[in-house]
């Protein structure tokens, strides 16, 4: 008993003089959506199966203050949808505005995983990548000294252009994902 | 320490997003079954089995997943749905199923 209240001691301590206030980790998860849009280039395409428009998302990031009010974040983030998987990594600059309110524009770099195909062909060309921007809005609410909790809603354009293109046909088809809605709950530390 | 672990993750999460990269778009193209679909002025000669029914063998069979092609946009089809089976058949023009 002695001996685990010396090692949580210096593991307090440890942590407490690790902690600065600048700088903070923030860990997050929640759901995206997004929309698509379907373009005939050449003929007509009816898809085989639709697009997914929800998924699942987890979130990782470091942060720093620079003031009271100011805040900047590096972010990493995974939506998983059904027919791809999307990367997004996140450079955003916030301001606390009202209370615990905060808002921030954000830019970031898109990856695109295709993982299905929706015209029953191979996918020729399954990774892809896009510039985005967008803007956050959240509310945090401090719930210990070093520990602050989160939600937030990020807008992201970033349009992800997939070409269907059927091999030996003459019909030119293109899906369109392009912004992207994110609703996260998280916990800064 | 504490600036240490930050560049630590900074490279970790910029290693592993950069694993994902691909510029540009993405598509899907080679390699589907392609079924021509037959033309509906075609008389019926018999029928054949689509689904859990039969349908007339001038019609081809639309199973669950199928893409339709349409290879002008002026082409028109006929699509009948019934409670056991799918099928679609040409008006005009060029089409095909890809499965």
């Amino acid at each position: 008993m002695k001996r685990l209240l010396v090692l949580m001691a210096i593991a307090s301590a440890l942590y407490s003089s690790e902690i600065q206030k600048d700088y903070f980790f923030q860990v997050a998860a929640g759901a995206a959506t997004m929309s698509v849009q379907q373009n005939d280039i050449k003929g007509s395409i009816t898809l085989g199966s639709q697009p997914d428009k929800n998924a699942a998302q987890i979130n990782v990031g470091i942060g720093y203050n620079y003031t009271s009010e100011l805040f900047a974040t590096l972010e990493a983030e995974r939506q998983f949808y059904d027919d791809v998987t999307i990367n997004n990594l996140l450079v955003s600059a916030n301001k606390r505005i009202y209370k615990n309110f905060y808002i921030g524009g954000v830019v970031a770099k898109s990856y695109i995983k295709l993982t299905k195909s929706h015209i029953n062909s191979n996918l020729t060309d399954s990774r892809g990548s896009e510039w985005g921007y967008g803007f956050h809005i959240g509310y945090e609410k401090a719930y210990s000294k070093d520990m602050t909790l989160f939600v937030q809603y990020r807008y992201l354009k970033a349009a992800h252009k997939t070409m269907l293109e059927p091999q030996t046909l003459p019909v030119k088809g293109e899906l369109i994902r392009d912004s992207h809605s994110a609703f996260l709950v998280g916990v800064r530390f | 320490m504490k600036k240490k672990i930050y560049i630590i993750a900074t490279v970790a999460v910029t290693l592993f997003l950069s694993a994902c990269s691909g510029g540009g778009g993405t598509s899907e193209g080679g390699g589907a079954n392609q079924i021509t679909i037959t033309t509906c002025s075609t008389p019926s000669t018999g029928t054949i089995t689509c689904g859990s029914g039969t349908i007339p063998n001038n019609y081809t069979c639309i199973e669950s997943g199928d893409t339709l092609v349409k290879v002008d946009s002026n082409t028109t089809v006929q699509i009948v749905q019934n409670p056991n089976s799918k099928m679609v058949c040409i008006d005009s023009g060029s089409a095909y199923l890809l499965r």
